[in-house]
């Protein structure tokens, strides 16, 4: 589905992303793990175009997506739900939904996906016509995946979705991203909750300091020992 | 009691005038982020246009107000387009200094074209006036009034019931974020800044029964609505209405109990103490549309 090569970033003259290639497979969960500062982030956003790539290729369902701008990517399927959260504070919860509506597919399914976000997330049914910016950390959290889903994508990346939050809600977060995966959706997940991140998905690659360094099963990153010892702590 | 309801009622309908000009500034730099020096000199051009299209083809300036709006959409749109969106995320000093060019210039094409003649048209309801709550109103100023209210109106509704006003909301608070939900925001930019000229043009277009037009009619103007647009909180669209009647007010007073050159000090006295009260303006801190 997608598969990136030899990826090269920097941000004015320092480089920060080093001959990266990965791949997502339609259907799959695919973690990417790495320290503050790996350049899991400057990856997400290069692929949703806020970046532009020094050199290197990524192509998305067959297309050279680089040669999409920016504001076309999500209309081929691509959703970030960014790291921040980025909602739009002066928006209610229910306009904060609909601005993500917006290919024919996602007006289709606008109504169920709604339903079923409402039913999964009552607490933002209650509270869709307040300001997004007066909802707690977490809610804004899961109005924020809740953003990401309505667009209808068909890859779904998450950037540091339980950053911040409250043991519970990391829970619950990460409830919703296994209710995402039975119903088949292709997700990238970028995490810190290392572990927890490996027990859901299916592959999982390693950055550090801007190289992808490993690349395995999730199963198998478990038992790696680097992986045991710098990020599981054990 | 009548005389003190002829000042307020004058400085309301003043007001929504200011209020309307300063909207379209306002609306420019809540979104864009950019301070467009170059507003008067909109205003300006809205009113020679609405002066030719009057003096040229009799057209009276309540029916060019579609007119002359389009036409400074256009006008803005091009700029944008053209000028400023090149020069966007280098430095933001440039586009300052760009609109204050862009100023400078429209006012030296004006004098060219039109010389530094002052300028009047005649309708047949410039002298007129009406009795309005036991005092006498001009009904040109309380048509500019009504027009006002009205495109505030409209522009409120845009912004918050449509979907290229949620749109433009949207860039206004998170640009970045914007373009992750499929906005082309440099579309959104150029939408926005045409969008202001034309909110200027339509305030061009009311205010020409009333005022004189000269190639420097915009400074006076665009002094007011940068006082206004400071003291209501800048990007706030609510806060543009209320400094607009604010400073209305203040004038009409002013300029009963002294001159009009006295009434401005006033408004600037007003202003000054409000920001030294609340320093981010009267609806600030939420300053985004
Ligand atoms: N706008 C920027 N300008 C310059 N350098 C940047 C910028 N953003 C990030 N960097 C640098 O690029 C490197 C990678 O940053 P990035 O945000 O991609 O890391 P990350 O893996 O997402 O980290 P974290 O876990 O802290 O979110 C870091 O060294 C960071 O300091
Ligand atoms: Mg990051």
């Amino acid at each position: 589905m997608l598969e990136v090569k030899n990826l090269n970033v920097s941000y004015e003259k320092m480089q920060v992303i080093w001959d990266a290639s990965f791949e997502i497979h339609s259907g799959e969960v695919v973690a990417l793990i790495g320290p503050n500062g790996a350049g899991k982030t400057t990856i997400l956003k290069t692929l949703m175009g806020l970046l532009t790539p020094l050199s290197g290729s990524i192509s998305y369902m067959g297309k050279d997506l680089l040669a999409y701008p920016n504001y076309e990517r999500p209309k081929l399927g691509l959703s970030l739900v960014p790291e921040g959260r980025r909602l739009f504070p002066k928006l209610t919860v229910l306009e904060n939904l609909q601005i993500a509506v917006r290919t024919p597919e996602a007006k289709e399914k606008r109504k169920e996906n709604m339903d079923w976000i409402f039913e999964l997330l009552p607490k933002l049914a209650e509270r869709k016509n307040q300001l997004a910016g007066t909802l707690s950390g977490g809610e804004q959290q899961m109005l924020a995946i809740a953003r990401g889903i309505l667009s209808k994508p068909r890859l779904l990346m998450l950037d540091e979705p339980s950053l911040g939050l409250a043991p519970i809600i990391v829970e619950q977060v990460f409830d919703i991203l296994r209710e995402l995966k039975e119903r088949g959706l292709t997700i990238f997940l970028v995490e810190q909750y290392v572990e927890k991140s490996l027990l859901l998905a299916d592959r999982a690659y390693l950055l550090e300091e801007g190289k992808i360094v490993l690349k395995d099963d999730s199963k198998n990153m478990l038992k790696n020992d680097h992986v045991r010892k710098v990020y599981l702590g054990i | 009691m009548d005389f003190f309801a002829q000042i307020i009622i004058n400085g309301i309908l003043l007001g929504a005038i200011y209020a309307l000009i300063s909207i379209g500034l306002n609306l420019i730099f809540g979104v864009i982020k950019i301070v467009n020096f170059a507003h008067g000199e909109f205003l300006m051009i809205g009113m020679y246009l609405t002066f030719l299209l009057f003096s040229q083809s009799g057209i009276d300036p309540y029916l060019s107000i579609p007119i002359v709006f389009v036409l400074l959409f256009v006008l803005g749109i091009l700029i944008h387009k053209i000028i400023l969106q090149p020069l966007l995320g280098k430095a933001e000093f440039n586009i300052l200094l760009t609109t204050a060019g862009l100023g400078i210039v429209f006012q030296n094409l004006a004098l060219m074209f039109f010389k530094s003649d002052y300028r009047v048209i005649q309708t047949s309801y410039s002298a007129a006036k009406i009795e309005l709550f036991g005092t006498l109103v001009s009904v040109s100023r309380l048509g500019a009034f009504i027009v006002a209210i009205l495109a505030a109106v409209i522009l409120y509704f845009v912004l918050m019931k449509t979907r290229i006003g949620m749109d433009i909301r949207a860039v206004s608070q998170d640009p970045e974020a914007a373009v992750l939900m499929g906005i082309n925001d440099k579309k959104i930019f150029t939408i926005t800044f045409g969008l202001g000229v034309g909110l200027v043009g339509i305030a061009a277009a009311i205010i020409t029964p009333i005022y004189y037009i000269f190639p420097t009619v915009g400074e006076s103007f665009s002094t007011i609505s940068f006082i206004v647009v400071v003291l209501g909180g800048l990007g706030s669209f609510h806060g543009a209405l209320i400094g607009g009647f604010i400073i209305g007010i203040v004038e009409a007073i002013g300029g009963i109990i002294s001159s009009a050159e006295w009434a401005r000090v006033f408004s600037l006295l007003i202003f000054l103490f409000i920001l030294f009260v609340r320093p981010s303006g009267i609806m600030g801190k939420n300053a985004r549309v």
